[in-house]
């Protein structure tokens, strides 16, 4: 499949490049958007390596993207600490909380596995407002600009700055794609799609299937946490709303529309999504309207999702 | 000789039915051992605590003089204990040569390897294929092939040739007089041909018990074996 | 008032509680036991039933006792009937497939709940109280309502549980639920039975919320603390098990109600979900429910 594999990379930093492209003509608010969008994308693919490729269906990786986020706004906010640490120490947030919930999660299947990880998400969620005092709950924290300075080598970058934001953005997602395609291309990645596929073959094969799950959820974990670090510091916000079910389920969403273990799925299905709800919210306050409508129809008749499709029908070589 | 593979005393039940009952087994390296019962004796259980699927409640499992007992299923295969599924179990989504790298990667080797033991088994032209896509027979063949990439010691058959053609048995007894050369074969059967054909000994389960073991010439001339299967 | 009658207070108040718990959690059960389906959407079921009795008691003036039985009788009815088109047109498609179920549920979860938020809006509204009697204890007045809720809770539990212990239907269910293929093999209509208690589940669910509505408001987002404090009762009272069901709701009950008093209601919900999860991981049985039969 060599050739499959050229074009595949070529795919993905042609991707790349037309998002760097769009930096330049896309005006203020698409272009705000579009950083967004690409922050949520690196959280819908952090919840794709756990959901479409090992097949652990989640429903709480909010938690996840709330310890990066919160990982990293409550240093800079209490502490003063630089952007750099704060980034560091969401990672770490995602990391602990995912082994650990991993460690317990992971000892039930199927749908079992689905409410526990809810409810651990919803533990996480009351205790961001059982603590308002330091998160200040659902009304949330917002890091002053000045706080926002990435030091790089030579100068200190502001990140309420819209372009730094973009690029930071950017480089974020492409980094996370890349990661995604090696991921999925390596022994690793094959044995947690067989994992998927036949739990049982792959333990008498003497594959260690619960480490290799918990290493998923590790990935997946640290991933979603590292969206949610980039989005504190780049959109200097954080607040409950990010812990809540919602934020479970919107992954979910994204990735089901995408398509469920492709590499460029999850950040399909963050896009027109987030395009649908934003058009949707301008009609109703029940654009969330929207999102169950969608779930339905897709898991109904659409269960590959866009890039899913394409890949069965078209375009085999896609990762 | 100590016996590569001894169980003694082994048991499990299942709510209050004692599917293997405090079975005394053992199987000497190089061997090939028919494993034969009616439905219900207990073999694919007893097999299933060799191999790790099912935990063992009481007695112990040696291989290879080491006491594997609490050994977890997947570090037995490491252990050399390789068992293919009496339903096939194979990755129908992946091509034949995934999954036989599947379970060469875990020896060690990669494609090279897979390819050498599809070439062996003889469905090497196979190997681009679809799982899914093939026939039934061929599948069970990917199976073996799946067992046999591990580079076993010991390779246990959960009824290899149910579902196969005429043809496709006689040509899977010659493919295991092939691996029998170096590799200790445990196997489930009821095809009684594959069975006096194939094995070296063979050891008759009924309701969880071993009721006779014998080579095959023993086995087809005890009253026991025969009152068993055949009701006289 | 002295802690004893205090304590009288907050116990009945908390036998309320759980006898609208117990039947919302009976419906989530029912279609667990027999579907072996998670419905996310079942607070919204709750929720829909509320709202539905709203409306249904506002075109009904005069005495509110009349509106509030024409609501009792349509409300549920008419949320078995939603539910019922739910089940034909999605989760029969989807073959009851685990966890393409529970994302369509959560879709349904979206829709109801949007919907609701449209056409009702966001307001909270109150229904009243077919009656108005208090009866004097000793020591304080308590609302008659609130009694009647408990009794009619009690009521409906009994007819349930004669439903499924002692006629055909209840039979047909429980061989559904013992073994879907043997059940097809004796000519049972599987899906029918499927729509039945999916409709049923719901129905529960909308009679416990008409219950409840005169004491609480009707508003969109009121199912979401029903469906998290149903899922605790189911699992910790073990799935399919109806004395498992009723015997957890009034722990939970009776103790939601205290602990609120006691501590912090984020504080209470956060360790009672904790609590949960960890025996879902460490129990899957729950309490009550037999070995071996796990939430799978």
């Amino acid at each position: 499949m060599k050739g499959g594999e050229h074009r595949a990379i070529w795919l993905h930093a042609a991707l790349v490049a037309g998002l760097a492209g769009l930096h330049f003509v896309l005006p203020d608010y698409h272009h705000g958007i579009f950083a967004r969008v690409m922050v949520l994308a690196v959280f819908a693919m952090g919840y794709n390596i756990a959901f479409g490729y090992t097949g652990l269906l989640s429903l709480g990786h909010a938690m996840f993207f709330a310890a990066g986020l919160y990982g990293a706004a409550l240093p800079i906010y209490h502490l003063g600490w630089s952007v750099w640490p704060s980034l560091g120490m969401g990672l770490l947030a995602g990391l602990v909380l995912a082994v650990i919930v991993g460690c317990l999660a992971l000892r039930t299947v199927g749908v079992a596995f689905m409410i526990v990880t809810l409810m651990f998400s919803q533990v996480f969620y009351l205790t961001t407002l059982y603590f308002t005092t330091y998160t200040r709950g659902e009304e949330g924290l917002v890091l002053p600009q000045a706080a926002r300075m990435l030091a790089l080598p030579g100068q200190n970058v502001s990140l309420a700055n819209a372009d730094m934001r973009y690029w930071v953005a950017l480089i974020l997602f492409g980094v996370t794609l890349a990661f995604s395609f090696a991921l999925v291309r390596s022994r690793f990645g094959r044995s947690l799609v067989a994992i998927r596929e036949n739990e049982e073959r792959m333990r008498m094969l003497g594959y260690d299937v619960f480490a290799s799950k918990l290493a998923a959820m590790a990935i997946s974990g640290v991933v979603s946490a590292a969206a949610g670090s980039a989005y504190a510091v780049l959109f200097g916000y954080a607040g409950s709303g990010f812990a809540s079910i919602q934020y479970s389920i919107l992954p979910l969403l994204w990735v089901l529309l995408g398509g469920a273990a492709t590499v460029l799925g999850p950040f399909i299905g963050t896009l027109i999504m987030f395009y649908l709800i934003d058009v949707a919210s301008s009609y109703t306050t029940a654009h969330m309207l929207v999102v169950g409508v969608a779930l339905i129809l897709l898991i109904l008749y659409f269960p590959k999702g866009i890039v899913g499709t394409i890949r069965a029908k078209w375009l085999r070589w896609l990762p | 000789m100590t016996p590569l593979l001894e169980t003694r005393n082994l048991s499990r039940s299942f709510g209050g039915l004692k599917a293997v009952d405090s079975v005394d087994f053992s199987l000497q390296e190089g061997e090939v051992r028919a494993l034969i019962g009616p439905n219900g004796a207990g073999k694919t259980t007893f097999v299933s605590l060799i191999c790790g699927r099912v935990p063992v409640e009481s007695g112990s499992v040696i291989f290879d003089g080491r006491d594997i007992t609490r050994l977890p299923a997947h570090k037995r295969v490491w252990a050399g204990i390789a068992y293919t599924f009496q339903i096939t179990s194979i990755f129908a989504n992946l091509s034949v040569l995934e999954n036989v790298e599947l379970a060469s990667n875990r020896a060690g080797k990669g494609e090279e390897s897979a390819r050498a033991v599809l070439e062996r088994i003889g469905i090497a032209n196979l190997a681009g294929q679809k799982a899914g896509d093939l026939a039934y027979g061929h599948q069970r063949l990917v199976e073996i092939a799946m067992g046999l990439a591990l580079k076993p010691r010991l390779l246990i058959l959960d009824e290899p040739t149910q579902g196969l053609s005429v043809d496709e048995v006689e040509a899977f007894i010659a493919l295991m007089r092939e691996i029998a050369r170096e590799t200790t074969v445990l196997l489930i059967e009821h095809n009684m041909h594959v069975v006096m054909e194939l094995s070296h000994r063979i050891t008759v389960m009924e309701r969880g018990r071993i009721l006779a073991e014998g080579t095959p010439e023993e086995i087809r001339n005890d009253q026991a074996v025969q009152r068993a299967y055949l009701g006289a | 008032m002295g802690f004893g009658p205090y304590f009288l207070l907050a116990t009945l108040e908390g036998l309320v509680m759980a006898a609208v718990l117990a039947l919302t959690a009976l419906g989530l059960s029912l279609v667990f036991g027999v579907m072996r389906v998670v419905n996310v959407a079942h607070g919204e079921f709750y929720m829909l039933g509320a709202v539905l009795a709203w409306w249904f008691a506002s075109l009904v003036s005069g005495h509110p006792a009349l509106g509030f039985l024409l609501a009792l009788i349509l409300s549920p009815l008419v949320v078995a009937g939603v539910a019922f088109l739910a089940d034909r047109l999605v989760l029969q498609r989807l073959n009851y497939e685990p966890e393409a179920t529970i994302v369509a549920t959560i879709g349904l979860l979206y829709i109801i709940q949007q919907l609701a938020l449209t056409f009702y809006g966001p307001e909270a509204r109150p229904v009243q109280a077919p009656f108005d009697w208090r009866m004097q204890l000793p020591w304080f007045g308590y609302s008659a309502y609130k009694l009647f809720v408990i009794a009619a809770s009690v009521a409906i539990l009994l007819g349930t549980w004669f439903l499924l212990r002692r006629t055909s239907i209840g039979l047909v269910m429980r061989a559904t639920q013992a073994d879907r293929e043997m059940a097809q093999a004796f000519a049972i209509p599987v899906s029918k039975v499927y729509a039945g208690v999916f409709a049923l589940g719901a129905g529960l669910a909308a009679l416990a919320a008409v219950l409840i509505v005169p004491i609480k408001q009707a508003h969109y987002l009121m199912g979401q603390d029903p469906l998290l404090l149903s899922f605790i009762v189911v699992i910790i009272g073990g799935l399919g098990s109806l004395r498992g069901t009723v015997v957890a709701a009034l722990l939970i009950g009776l103790s939601d109600g205290i602990i609120s008093m006691f501590f912090s209601p984020t504080l209470a919900k956060m360790l009672a979900t904790l609590l949960v999860a960890l025996v879902l991981v460490f129990r899957p049985q729950g309490l009550f429910g037999p070995a071996g039969m796990a939430a799978r």
